[in-house]
């Protein structure tokens, strides 16, 4: 009989999360962590995400691990990131720093769609960013736009 | 007087409060916090039009990361989606030569453009192009020198002949994948195509990777890529209508990991602006095979398009599965 080992998990906010090892691993973070841990390997700090996002994000882990080859995995991920902006930019972060490949890809992608089709204040106003370009840059990036659009 | 509304008639004094304190509080999302790396990531996906047009000028940091010539070195340019003349060089130009992996579609008969890339583009490892169709045969073989370390070259409905194919073998040592798909087409001269497999055989024998969907190659075409590229690991011969898969079957069947028959699903394979697909494209079972064999001997010189489509409906192929079924079939009598 295999007894699958657990790991412990610590956000930022002190919530912890036990998970198989193998599901831990899917983080390369995490997998660096264990190979050069010392004794107390098994409980792991993850500074950089909330409990919040650090659920979202095992939840992510423990399908790709324990059912990859399912038919639902597709409708799966499509639905994860079927979140408001707040959380889809949390678990960006959260799989960059916890290097998770496929949830890396999967939320910065989704993050790329919400360009689509908005003009630049549309695009500001999405992502709460203010304009801090001068008026002399901006007549500079107007000029390097210089082919012409028939619109 | 103003009408007292519900809310009015609640509250006898009505002291707003600091607009604050009314807000529901919302987890921080400031974007621009964000690790330089991953919003290059984010940027790198926004379609070029979108990033000229729009990301780029959202704020001065987005902008810092756009003016980085690696922001360029994986480009998708669409001409159907919005992407012109200028625009196409100019994001060449952004690259600084750094444009490792470019997709074209629809650039339809603009030499200037491909000779823009080709000029600029010297660490290109990954061209694909989608309808161009420059009817310039040789074209290819000035280009192919300006571009040494291609590893992957993709075409679909692009012309192409055997001294491109001979000047690839030439110029470009690295190139391990090739695709050369078009739609199928009846054709009178159903040897035509097989210039180009004949020249693969001879000219890229270190392809580990090839398509040729919708190629009339006849069977000395086949037996040529057989023949010379020995470490093939992967064969598309979907809609190669005119090969006649029976010795050469078991021998692709041995010789290729994954190999694709003519009559193997092309239902995913849609482009922008180009489809390979033929939905009314079906295959016919075995023992129906023999009598549209005699129906395309009563019409050798047909190649009306239009009418063809409809004709497509009567040819058959083996399938992979039956194909083995009859290898195994077969060798029990060995």
């Amino acid at each position: 009989m295999t007894s699958s080992k657990t790991i412990v998990l610590r956000s930022s906010d002190g919530a912890t999360f036990e998970v198989d090892e193998a599901v831990a691993l899917h983080s390369l973070m995490i997998k660096h962590r264990i190979e050069t841990g010392g004794a107390d390997s098994t409980t792991i700090d993850v500074p950089e995400v909330t409990g919040n996002t650090l659920s979202k994000v095992i939840e992510y882990c423990k399908k790709h691990v324990e059912a990859p080859n399912s038919d639902d995995l597709k409708s799966f991920d499509t639905d994860f990131v079927k979140v408001d902006q707040a959380v889809l930019c949390h678990l960006a972060k959260a799989s960059y720093y916890m290097n998770i490949k496929g949830l890396l890809d999967l939320s910065s992608k989704t993050i790329a769609d919400m360009f689509k089709g908005k003009t630049v204040e549309q695009i500001r106003e999405t992502f709460h960013i203010k304009n801090d370009f001068t008026p002399e840059e901006e007549e500079e990036l107007r000029k390097e736009n210089s082919w012409n659009l028939f619109v | 007087m103003p009408p007292k509304s519900k809310s009015n008639r609640r509250r006898s004094k009505f002291v707003p409060k600091p607009k604050q304190e009314w807000r529901v509080k919302q987890p921080t999302r400031n974007w621009l916090e964000l690790p330089s790396d991953l919003t290059r990531n984010i940027l790198q996906r926004v379609g070029v039009v979108d990033r000229l047009e729009n990301a780029q000028k959202v704020c001065t940091a987005w902008r810092e990361i756009c003016k980085d010539p690696a922001m360029w070195r994986v480009v998708y340019m669409d001409a159907y989606a919005g992407v012109c003349a200028d625009m196409f060089k100019h994001v060449v130009d952004r690259s600084q030569g750094q444009l490792l992996d470019l997709t074209i579609v629809g650039f339809c008969d603009d030499i200037d453009l491909l000779q823009y890339v080709v000029d600029r583009s010297s660490q290109l490892r990954r061209l694909e192009i989608i309808q161009y169709v420059y009817d310039f045969c040789e074209m290819w073989s000035d280009a192919f020198k300006n571009l040494p370390s291609l590893e992957e070259l993709c075409l679909v409905n692009v012309k192409i002949c055997k001294q491109d194919i001979e000047a690839a073998g030439r110029y470009c040592p690295l190139l391990k994948i090739l695709k050369v798909n078009k739609k199928a087409a009846r054709s009178c001269d159903a040897d035509d195509d097989d210039e180009i497999p004949l020249a693969i055989g001879k000219n890229l024998t270190e392809l580990t990777h090839l398509e040729l969907i919708g190629n009339n190659m006849i069977n000395t075409g086949l037996q040529a890529i057989l023949d010379g590229c020995c470490h093939l690991e992967s064969l598309d011969l979907r809609r190669c209508l005119y090969i006649d898969l029976g010795d050469l079957g078991r021998r692709c069947l041995q010789q290729i990991k994954c190999l694709k028959l003519p009559r193997d699903s092309i239902e995913e394979l849609v482009y922008s602006g180009y489809d390979l697909c033929d939905s009314d494209f079906e295959f016919v079972s075995g023992d129906e095979y023999d009598q549209y064999l005699d129906y395309y001997d009563e019409y050798p010189d047909y190649d009306d398009y239009t009418a063809y489509d409809n004709d497509i409906d009567n040819l058959s192929g083996i399938s992979l599965e039956s194909l083995g079924e009859m290898m195994a079939f077969m060798s029990m009598f060995e």
